[in-house]
């Protein structure tokens, strides 16, 4: 059976919108983890010896798992517990805070490339812990965790697919729906390659131009 | 009251001892510093010369020990107030990439003594012509050479308006052509009166800019004195001999 372009060009409005729900659940989750990833990252070199522990587990935790167990986990084991949280927020709470723990390394790593000096000099300024973080470090991590980032983002992306298995209706799971009655699966999954290949492609674009963008003149 | 006799003490320290691990650093250091002197520390590598800066600032808090700045005692709740009148110029510069270099000046003004943008910007570029760098405001650290990036250091410490500067081996990551500007700007600063502490090897610079020098070995005050004293007449023999010993390295400037 060969590539059907009759078909594919028919099921792309369904598959391209099947990728704005891809796209929706990648970008909560990748900012779920940017927020939380950043926090956890701070406290691990910044907070008391209680914090470090409690974050160093759950960084641990979350990287340990597979990421279908945990889904399965969220979206089974919430709702046992009487928390109702729907297909889509059961992936975002197992990508997000997933994502978070990867994330938190990537913005450990650049806030470690900075290095102690800078704070140091903002703190003998007078400058708060708080407001140095704020003003002096977080500028400068943000954009040193861009290229992780980037990776960060193609790796969720991908990863995404496992919603697959709770039947959320992203790119996968409608393309499976046409599968079931077309019975042309080289055509739909050559198709929904090409769309994960743009969107994978697009983003890294994207991340690009911003890293250029917001690249600091005259540093390396 | 007979204050006019009494000595202007702005700093002082008492019985400050410092460990890393199961490493002394600093090994009972005490001493005060006069307003408008200019006191130079020096001694071998690994003395505690900078760490003796930083616990005067309270960067690394001193185990045992007190410090006094203005008769305040220095402590952890009023460290922040302290630190905006004692200013710190670094080895390594340690300019905020990120910011210009008119930035890097006024965001310890704006951020730390909430002054406005317009008044900030407006002492941060009479402290930048100060140093030779009013051209220069809108680059990046980044786009400067060494000598500029600690030009901009000092520029960033004197917008404080502080009372004290503390110079951590301000020069010794500069190449030998670009630490006379540096240099020039800190005999100024000396000739103005500004309270100065400066860990430093530059010899000539401490002949003709120090009052007293301190010299450290092993986390405490060997010796101090005047300069000239130490220079000609050291009581310890371990003094002379290690200012003899830079003055061959380092020139007599």
């Amino acid at each position: 059976m060969g590539f059907d372009v009759g078909l594919a060009l028919k099921s792309l409005p369904y598959l391209l919108s099947g990728a704005g729900i891809t796209i929706g659940i990648v970008l909560s989750a990748l900012l779920v983890g940017a927020v939380l990833g950043l926090l956890i990252a701070f406290g691990q070199l910044f907070g008391g010896k209680a914090i470090q522990r409690a974050l160093n587990t759950y960084v641990n935790f979350f990287r340990s798992q597979p990421e279908l167990l945990l889904l399965w986990l969220f979206w089974l084991g919430l709702p046992a517990v009487g928390i109702k949280v729907g297909a889509f927020g059961a992936a975002l709470l197992a990508f997000g805070l997933r994502s978070a723990a990867y994330q938190s390394q990537i913005f450990r790593g650049s806030i470690q490339a900075i290095g102690s000096s800078q704070l140091m000099a903002a703190r003998s300024m007078g400058l708060s812990l708080h407001k140095s973080i704020v003003y002096i470090l977080l500028p400068q991590t943000l954009r040193l965790s861009i290229p992780g980032f980037t990776s960060e983002y193609s790796i969720v992306l991908k990863d995404s697919a496992v919603a697959y298995s709770i039947g959320l209706a992203e790119l996968v799971t409608r393309g499976g729906f046409i599968i079931e009655r077309t019975f042309d699966p080289t055509t739909i999954y050559l198709t929904i390659a090409g769309i994960y290949l743009c969107l994978t492609y697009g983003g890294i674009k994207v991340l690009h131009i911003a890293e250029k963008k917001f690249k600091i003149p005259g540093y390396h | 009251m007979n204050t006019k006799e009494q000595p202007d003490v702005i700093l002082k320290a008492e019985d400050i001892h410092k460990s890393y691990g199961e490493t002394k650093i600093l090994d009972g250091i005490s001493f005060e510093v006069e307003r408008g002197e200019c006191i130079i520390i020096a001694g071998p590598s690994g003395t505690g010369k900078s760490t003796l800066l930083r616990c005067i600032n309270h960067l690394v808090p001193p185990e045992t020990g007190r410090i006094w700045f203005n008769g305040k005692e220095v402590a952890r709740k009023n460290v922040n107030e302290i630190r905006q009148k004692m200013s710190m110029v670094f080895q390594d510069f340690a300019l905020f990439d990120h910011l210009t270099v008119l930035s890097n000046v006024t965001i310890g003004l704006i951020k730390g003594k909430n002054m406005d943008k317009i008044a900030a910007r407006e002492i941060a570029s009479e402290k930048l012509t100060d140093v030779g760098l009013d051209r220069w405001m809108n680059v990046y650290p980044g786009e400067l050479s060494g000598g500029q990036k600690q030009r901009v250091g000092i520029a960033r410490a004197l917008a404080m308006e502080p009372e004290l500067i503390l110079f951590d081996e301000p020069t010794s990551a500069l190449d030998p052509e670009l630490i006379g500007e540096v240099l020039e700007i800190m005999k100024k600063l000396a000739q103005r009166q500004m309270t100065m502490m400066v860990v430093t090897h530059e010899m000539g610079f401490a002949r003709s800019a120090g009052d007293r020098m301190f010299f450290m070995e092993g986390g405490k005050i060997l010796e101090s004195g005047p300069i000239t004293q130490m220079f000609s007449n050291p009581r310890e023999k371990r003094t002379g001999e290690f200012l003899h010993k830079l003055e061959e390295l380092y020139g007599k400037g």
